[in-house]
């Protein structure tokens, strides 16, 4: 009983902390603009962070190593500090972007001006880290992102053209429009893959797992839990999609602003839909500023071999806290400069698919090395999948600037 | 459909591995030779154009929801704040353009007014604008 229980929660946990900012604004821009012609880079993006999400927990559990040592010890201290430093550039650019969001969904709810605001969710987000042990973080804000059902619920309630959505699973191009419009579709593409399979995913999971004493007997939850959790999110994020396909795109709105996300769950349900998407909203961002800045901590102190572990008490690592502590501060300081949250989610996305090969590599290099792994090695299905994923995002990473320049950020 | 697709990819490729050849094929738009109103929008202004128009179509949707009581008086009002501030900043990049500006003038106007009909005629006129100037690239 208990050990369903604890499946159910982490089934719950991974869904709720499934989207994120990026996610959020990606798929309601993708949905206004090219309808369902993008769910099938959320699904296959969904299916890479399975598989990725599956060998980090997997290496955690067997050789109790988080990603980041793994990445010093394969890459070489060179490329290794590499990565390091695009993953904290990352991290702290995708923090500010949560926090900015968070800002501005309490300004939406009170009405009280932003900037005080960012720094009181900040605050708030300092105390739940230094009260809360990790278990009680992650189940925290991981089922109170489960609000964000509201938008599944929109989704049950508008009237949606299933088979187009259906169609929008098979990989297809939009069918009238300019050079442009396909170039702005291929940014598209890379930038939802970045943004569902973001590296600070992967190093607050595996990480996670030795925070929470990882063994083999955790395997099997490891699998489903990825698997099954990650499967739910999706949904909630292409829910997010096809509501802005069906309720946006006749109007002519690109989101520009995080607000109209939101106002989804207004169109059928009112005050009442809305109050319940921002509460969804709130703790979805909340999460992942909590997740992207323990990562910053995580692989800064892996990195440099410190303490590191929630588990193990301020006292114990204080080098990890000052790190988690500062990723906050750098973050909230960028805020305050007065970049809005949708262009730090620009900037977050399109570093990040950058650093997603540094990420994956040493990760796939260990989960198939039947040395270390033992008979928990990759099988054929994973490796193929793991290599024919890396193969994806290696491509997507060349792509990445060239279309971000030239489509200004899918804008034209 | 995979034709299209194939195209995709070999452009992006293209643009990968050879710096952008696919900008170079692109907008005349931005010097054209025309004046005033009649003139190409340059990059900028059609990023500027388009911003303006999504976001003045996001606060029709606002104010009509408003209007029936769909979101709350803080919810709009903050809405309504953010997205005049985008449209002033998007007034200051059409610069030259009198009959964009003017516009935007108006919608300044009825954003502070929540006037969700005049809001989508405004939204409607600037969509319109963007599309006649796709006729340049």
């Amino acid at each position: 009983m208990g050990s369903v229980l604890e499946l159910t929660l982490g089934i719950m946990t991974a869904m709720g902390g499934f989207v994120d900012v990026s996610e959020l604004v990606f798929a309601a821009q993708a949905g206004s603009r090219f309808l369902f012609a993008l769910i099938w880079v959320f699904a296959l993006g969904t299916i890479g962070i399975m598989v990725f999400g599956e060998m980090a927990g997997r290496v955690a559990a067997v050789s109790k190593q988080p990603v980041f040592n793994l990445m010093r010890q394969r890459l070489g201290l060179q490329v290794g500090l590499l990565t390091l430093v695009g993953a904290v550039i990352v991290n702290g650019i995708t923090c500010a972007a949560e926090i900015g969001g968070l800002a501005i969904v309490l300004q939406l709810l009170l009405g009280w001006p932003y900037r005080l605001l960012a720094v009181l969710v900040t605050t708030m987000l300092i105390a739940t880290i230094w009260i809360l042990p990790f278990k009680g973080i992650e189940r925290s804000v991981g089922l109170l992102g489960l609000f964000m059902i509201a938008f599944l619920a929109v989704t049950a309630a508008i009237d949606v053209p299933w088979k187009d959505v259906a169609l929008g699973l098979i990989p297809s191009t939009p069918r009238a429009g300019s050079s442009m419009d396909l170039l702005s579709y291929a940014y598209f593409v890379v930038a939802i893959i970045s943004a569902v399979i973001f590296p600070y995913e992967v190093y607050f999971y595996s990480s996670g797992g030795i925070e929470e004493g990882w063994s083999l007997k955790d395997l099997p939850i490891n699998r489903v839990t990825t698997i099954v959790g990650f499967a739910l999110g999706s949904l909630l994020a292409i829910s997010l999609l096809v509501n802005a396909a069906v309720l946006f795109s006749a109007k002519q709105i690109d989101p520009q602003l995080p607000a109209t996300v939101a106002l989804q769950a207004a169109i059928p349900f009112g005050k009442i839909g809305l109050l319940l998407a921002l509460t969804g909203m709130f703790f979805a961002f909340a999460g992942a500023a909590i997740e992207t800045c323990l990562s910053n901590a995580y692989c800064i102190a892996q990195f440099f071999g410190w303490e590191w572990g929630r588990y193990r008490g301020k006292a114990e690592a204080p080098r990890f806290t000052v790190a988690w502590l500062a990723t906050f501060g750098i973050a909230l300081a960028i805020v305050l400069t007065g970049i809005g949250p949708l262009d730090l989610v620009e900037y977050a996305v399109v570093s990040s698919i950058l650093v997603l090969p540094l990420t994956y590599f040493p990760l796939l290099l260990v989960a198939s090395d039947e040395k270390y792994m033992g008979r928990y090695a990759n099988g054929i299905f994973a490796n193929v999948m793991g290599w024919l994923f890396f193969a994806i995002i290696t491509v997507a990473a060349v792509a990445a600037l060239p279309l971000f320049f030239i489509t200004a950020g899918g804008k034209l | 459909m995979g034709l299209k697709l194939s195209a995709l990819l070999l452009m992006v490729g293209g643009v990968a591995f050879f710096g952008s050849p696919i900008l170079g094929q692109t907008p005349p738009a931005s010097d054209s030779a025309k004046t005033d109103e009649s003139r190409c929008l340059t990059r900028s202004e059609l990023i500027a154009l388009k911003d303006s128009r999504s976001v003045v179509a996001e606060a029709a949707l606002a104010a009509g929801l408003f209007a029936d009581a769909r979101t709350t008086n803080t919810f709009a009002a903050t809405l309504m704040k953010e997205a005049s501030e985008q449209v002033e900043g998007a007034k200051a990049s059409l610069g030259d353009r009198e009959q964009l500006t003017k516009l935007l003038d108006s919608a300044l106007g009825k954003l502070a007014s929540r006037d969700a009909e005049a809001l989508r005629g405004i939204s409607m006129k600037l969509f319109s604008i963007e599309r006649s100037n796709g006729q340049c690239s």
